[in-house]
């Protein structure tokens, strides 16, 4: 691991220096692009809308720059329309589904960038009436994807998994269910090849560890550009999504340059917080003058007596003797206050553990992966006014919303933008406002999607935070079942590494007080530091959530 | 035998027909890879990511069992021999 992290540090530090690095803020002052963004919508089919929820994501990112991408069904394109955008996307998510010949034809001639994503290309290149290699400079040949079936003695049969980007491997998500005999995995890919390389060019390769293969990944034709897969599923912190990410400044023509940014939360900081825990962190991030906000709950319930000995219980915040002792101290200290829930649990229901502030959903029911019963707008506004009230008349004024476990409704999302100018997390998005993701025909998706900058606005009107690198996690599963799991503050650092490669990536975590306390018996506090010291040593400088420039 | 050859010209030629004037292109599709019909595709986060999401923020400490929040923790017996942060877990289990 020490090896591995050395020769990520080393790699990191030579591209930034190569790239010209220099810590100022980023130069992005390029006019709005007007963008498209086609997805395939199937008909009567069950993944109808999973075009659709693809796009919701690359809008999302492009909102990055500053352009409100217009979305639509592939099939309704209009001849013509191309020209109306600077830049045009289609996201083949479906195997074969018909790409108008309007779009095709507009492809051939015009001089507004165009990006391709995944299925569907052979329609266009393999249809003489377009010269397709001729035009372009590249051919398409076929799809690969898993080199052999996957079964349960032979799990892992390999497939391009393996995108190469400024120098670091971005491995794509794989995982086979024996018991299902499922691949978890978007193994497929469009292979391409070049035919003239003065029309052109691999940006990008990728390639198949198994066979020793290789195949473009990203080619670029003038202003035509070709993604072999879709870069919106699997996603994760080291994910070939981060390229696409990155891409887009090249993609959309923005100025944009180097500039990493850092940003630690202490987070589900309610309650039962330890005042010594957070004076601890308090004094240490204050005395390295390193910037932090605070994700408070303001409203603490215990509905079924859980932590209690079986007796309900409910502390607000007026009477939370703790929480406002530790508050005082880090706001004293120039920490921010993010308000994370009002209650962080939803009624008397364990959604999903114990229906206790901190441990659950407050606006999505999770155990039936539906908006609660409650859902809407008011009942959403009621409970954001509620705890900004309560927070306001403790003298805290919080500078963001975070959404509990970092998932809401639709309805839950959009009504932040009443009350909050900012959020702070991930975010899941749904494909309409009241999702029904059972359904067997054109069933809606939920996705989570990570954001790696400042997303101006989201396709729900929110202006996000980036949180992208996540959360040190310990296995405690001794004394709490569920935490199951660890997650190190070198894997941290090795995602801020990743984060390095989009120009103005962020490497922004939260970590939890409660890992300082001496019932855990973990090494929580020392972590922090080795990770605070290890992201500021890649260069990243640290902000707080206020001085975060879009 | 004629008959069926004429046919087929015919059909053929309507089929070209279709495809000229058709808002589609009709080009056969490339046979998906071996093994896609056991392939589960998830869009966004990956299911390791969503498994984080929903535990990142539930850790339950023994600490936290009948705690009276509305009194300070760092006063009264017990609190100075609480030590907090990483020089503090050698003690942990004699402390509590």
């Amino acid at each position: 691991m020490k090896n591995f992290l050395q020769r990520l540090g080393a790699i990191a530090l030579i591209a930034l220096s190569l790239t010209g690095y220099s810590g100022a803020q980023a130069a992005t002052v390029v006019p709005a692009p007007k963008t498209l963004i086609l997805y395939d919508a199937p008909s009567g089919t069950e993944f109808e809308k999973l075009g659709f929820a693809y796009a919701i994501m690359l809008k999302n990112l492009i909102s990055h720059f500053n352009s409100d991408a217009e979305l639509m069904p592939v099939q309704n394109y209009v001849a013509g329309k191309i020209e109306a955008y600077d830049a045009t996307f289609y996201m083949g998510s479906y195997y074969d589904n018909p790409v108008p010949k309007a779009l095709m034809v507009d492809m051939t001639t015009t001089t507004k960038t165009v990006v391709w994503f995944k299925y569907n290309l052979w329609q266009f290149a393999w249809d003489p009436q377009y010269n397709f290699a001729a035009k372009f400079g590249f051919n398409f040949s076929g799809l690969r994807g898993l080199n052999a079936a996957a079964t349960s003695t032979a799990p892992t049969p390999g497939f391009f998994d393996t995108i190469t980007y400024k120098s670091l491997p971005f491995v794509k998500y794989y995982a086979y269910n024996a018991q299902a005999n499922q691949v978890n995995a978007d193994p497929d890919i469009g292979v391409t090849a070049i035919t003239d390389s003065t029309k052109a060019m691999i940006v990008v390769p990728i390639s198949n560890p198994k066979t020793n293969e290789t195949a473009p990944y990203v080619v670029r034709a003038g202003n035509f550009w070709y993604f072999a897969d879709m870069p919106f599923s699997y996603i994760g912190p080291r994910d070939r999504y981060l390229v696409v990410a990155d891409m887009l400044h090249d993609i959309l023509g923005s100025k944009a340059v180097e500039n990493h940014r850092a940003m630690i939360r202490l987070e589900d900081v309610g309650a039962l917080v330890s005042v010594n825990a957070m004076k601890t962190l308090s004094d240490y991030l204050y005395s390295k003058r390193i910037p932090y906000s605070i994700a408070v709950i303001p409203k603490y319930v215990d509905p079924l007596g859980v932590y209690n000995g079986g007796a309900a219980q409910t502390v607000p915040l007026s009477q939370a003797t703790n929480l406002k002792k530790s508050l005082n101290y880090a706001v004293a200290r120039g920490a921010e206050i993010v308000m994370h829930g009002y209650t962080h649990q939803y009624s008397n229901l364990r959604n999903k553990y114990t229906a206790v502030s901190g441990d659950d959903y407050e606006f999505w029911n999770i155990i039936a992966n539906t908006p609660v019963a409650e859902d809407s707008t008011q009942w959403a506004l009621g409970r954001y006014t509620a705890g900004l009230n309560d927070l306001k008349q403790n003298g805290y004024n919080p500078v963001a919303w975070e959404a509990p476990h970092y998932h809401a409704s639709p309805l839950a999302s959009r009504a932040t933008t009443q009350v909050f100018k900012t959020t702070y997390q991930r975010v899941v998005y749904f494909t309409s406002d009241k999702p029904n993701m059972l359904a067997t025909v054109s069933k809606d998706f939920g996705v989570g999607q990570i954001f790696p900058y400042v997303i101006p606005k989201d396709y729900y009107g929110q202006r996000v935070l980036p949180e992208s690198i996540g959360n040190i996690e310990y296995d405690i599963s001794a004394i709490d079942p569920s935490s199951n799991f660890n997650y190190t503050w070198q894997d941290l650092l090795i995602n801020a590494q990743y984060g390095l490669v989009v120009r103005d990536g962020f490497a922004s975590f939260f970590f939890h007080p409660f890992w300082l306390e001496p019932e855990i018996n973990k090494p929580g506090f020392a972590d922090v530091k080795s990770l605070i010291d290890g992201i500021t040593k890649l260069g990243y400088v640290w902000v707080a959530p206020t001085k975060v420039l879009d | 035998m004629k008959h069926f050859q004429n046919h087929s010209v015919f059909l053929t030629l309507l089929t070209l027909l279709t495809a000229t004037f058709s808002a589609y292109a009709a080009v056969q599709a490339p046979p998906l890879p071996v093994g896609s019909a056991n392939v589960k595709i998830v869009a966004g986060q990956s299911p390791f990511e969503q498994e984080r999401m929903q535990r990142a923020h539930k850790h339950h400490s023994p600490a936290h069992d009948k705690k009276d929040m509305t009194r300070d923790d760092t006063e009264g017996a017990g609190a100075a021999s609480r030590r907090y942060g990483s020089d503090a877990n050698s003690n942990a289990k004699s402390v509590k």
